[in-house]
């Protein structure tokens, strides 16, 4: 499949179309996962917020709010990070991942547990996806190039209201993040986009440019 | 089997918190110290002439454990360790061979991924590395072999069976896929 096909929505996808390994984006385009081949089926697997981690059946589309991108990786390095997605979910189902902002470091250990970064205190949902890729050897983006953006320092701002207002999120983690803004922000589109990339790590140009199909095909699904 | 004194362990720890740039010999200390830590002080190690001068080495810095070689055609894994590593490495290579040969292809990755990290995990860097080393790369599907290099990325310096396996995986699947393809699947691996 090219790039320019990408992406597709999961309304507009019979399940045998699936590939092993791809991004899904959420519309409102603030959240995406992973979706990847278990034994029989597929699951799609979202860092959901802080301490919750989701492993769940593909979901059903009729509204085409649900777009996904299969990274440019042969098959064998598509089930070999699937592989990784199972097994951090096996390892970590229980007590979740914790939610931070910034992202440099952060991977996972061999056992599937988190190691995080120096001065990490967790993942995004984006940072996520990009830990898993990670671990399995793949690098989605360019970190070096990504800009400090006006508009992510807003993002990030509500999002640590959104931790403060959750009773079940400790004070001291919400102070700590809020410590860590302002930090660079990798969007899920941009993510996702990358995944098209021949050429990976992707570059911010790129991604960018890829990110674009994404909120074009939700908007389109949105008047549909 | 009496362990020994706390002090002893303390020397080794510190002795290995140097670090050192030879990961065969550090495999063999942190093999070394596991079996001290364990009471059981016996370590054994796959006859390969490449080893026999760290074996040397290590030897006299661990006077106190007994460093026995085994044959390639054994198992390197010590009878006394524990029993998820107590299981033959023949029998579970020949799972992966089986399961290589079979569509269920999320199960062999799941197979090679506990397996190997139950060795790494607890710091068992020589059966792990016997695992690389016995591999019969031609038995293997390339999903088993992209399993092998991607659960071991992390601890790659401390394998060194792994870089050469590398290169007769690139060998062999030369064969089925160009230069171009090659180079894709084994990006960020070597």
């Amino acid at each position: 499949m090219t790039p320019a096909a990408w992406p597709r929505t999961l309304r507009d996808t019979a399940s045998g179309e699936l590939p092993a390994l791809a991004v899904l984006v959420l519309h409102p385009l603030d959240h995406c996962g992973v979706l990847y081949k278990a034994e029989d089926r597929h699951a799609v697997h979202p860092l959901a917020w802080h301490k919750r981690l989701s492993m769940d059946n593909v979901p059903s589309d009729r509204t085409g709010k649900y777009a996904w991108v299969a990274p440019s990786l042969p098959r064998e390095r598509m089930l070999a990070v699937a592989a990784i997605c199972r097994r951090v979910w096996r390892r970590n189902q229980q007590r979740g991942i914790p939610y931070g902002l910034r992202y440099d470091a952060t991977t996972f250990h061999r056992t599937g547990e988190i190691r995080l970064g120096r001065d990490e205190l967790g993942l995004t949902c984006a940072t996520f996806v990009l830990a898993l890729f990670r671990q399995g050897g793949v690098e989605l983006l360019r970190l070096e190039e990504w800009p400090a953006r006006p508009d992510d320092l807003d993002r990030q701002r509500e999002l640590v209201a959104r931790l403060r207002s959750d009773l079940t999120v400790p004070r001291e983690h919400c102070d700590a993040i809020e410590r860590e803004i302002p930090t660079l922000r990798y969007r899920p589109t941009e993510v996702a986009g990358a995944c098209s990339s021949a050429d990976l790590p992707c570059s911010f140009a790129e991604a960018s440019r890829a990110a674009a199909p994404i909120v074009r095909t939700f908007e389109a699904s949105l008047q549909a | 089997m009496d362990t020994l004194p706390p002090t002893t362990l303390v020397r080794t720890r510190k002795y290995l918190a140097k670090g050192h740039k030879n990961p065969l010999l550090q495999s063999l200390r942190v093999e070394a110290l596991h079996a001290l830590e364990s009471g059981r002080r016996r370590v054994e190690f796959p006859l390969d002439p490449r080893v026999d001068r760290e074996v040397e080495e290590v030897r006299r810095e661990f006077p106190d454990v007994e460093f026995s070689v085994g044959s390639p055609a054994s198992s390197p894994i010590t009878s006394d360790q524990p029993p998820l590593e107590r299981a033959p490495l023949e029998e579970f290579l020949e799972r992966v061979y089986s399961l290589s040969q079979s569509d269920r292809e999320s199960a062999l990755l799941d197979l090679i991924y506990d397996t190997l990290d139950d060795l790494l995990l607890d710091e068992h860097f020589i059966p792990c590395d016997a695992a690389l080393a016995q591999r019969d790369v031609q038995r293997l599907s390339a999903v088993a072999t992209v399993g092998f290099l991607t659960i071991t990325l992390t601890a790659k310096h401390l394998l060194p069976s792994r870089a050469a396996l590398v290169g007769r995986v690139r060998e062999i699947l030369r064969a089925s896929r160009s230069p171009a393809e090659l180079d894709e699947l084994l990006k960020g691996l070597a």
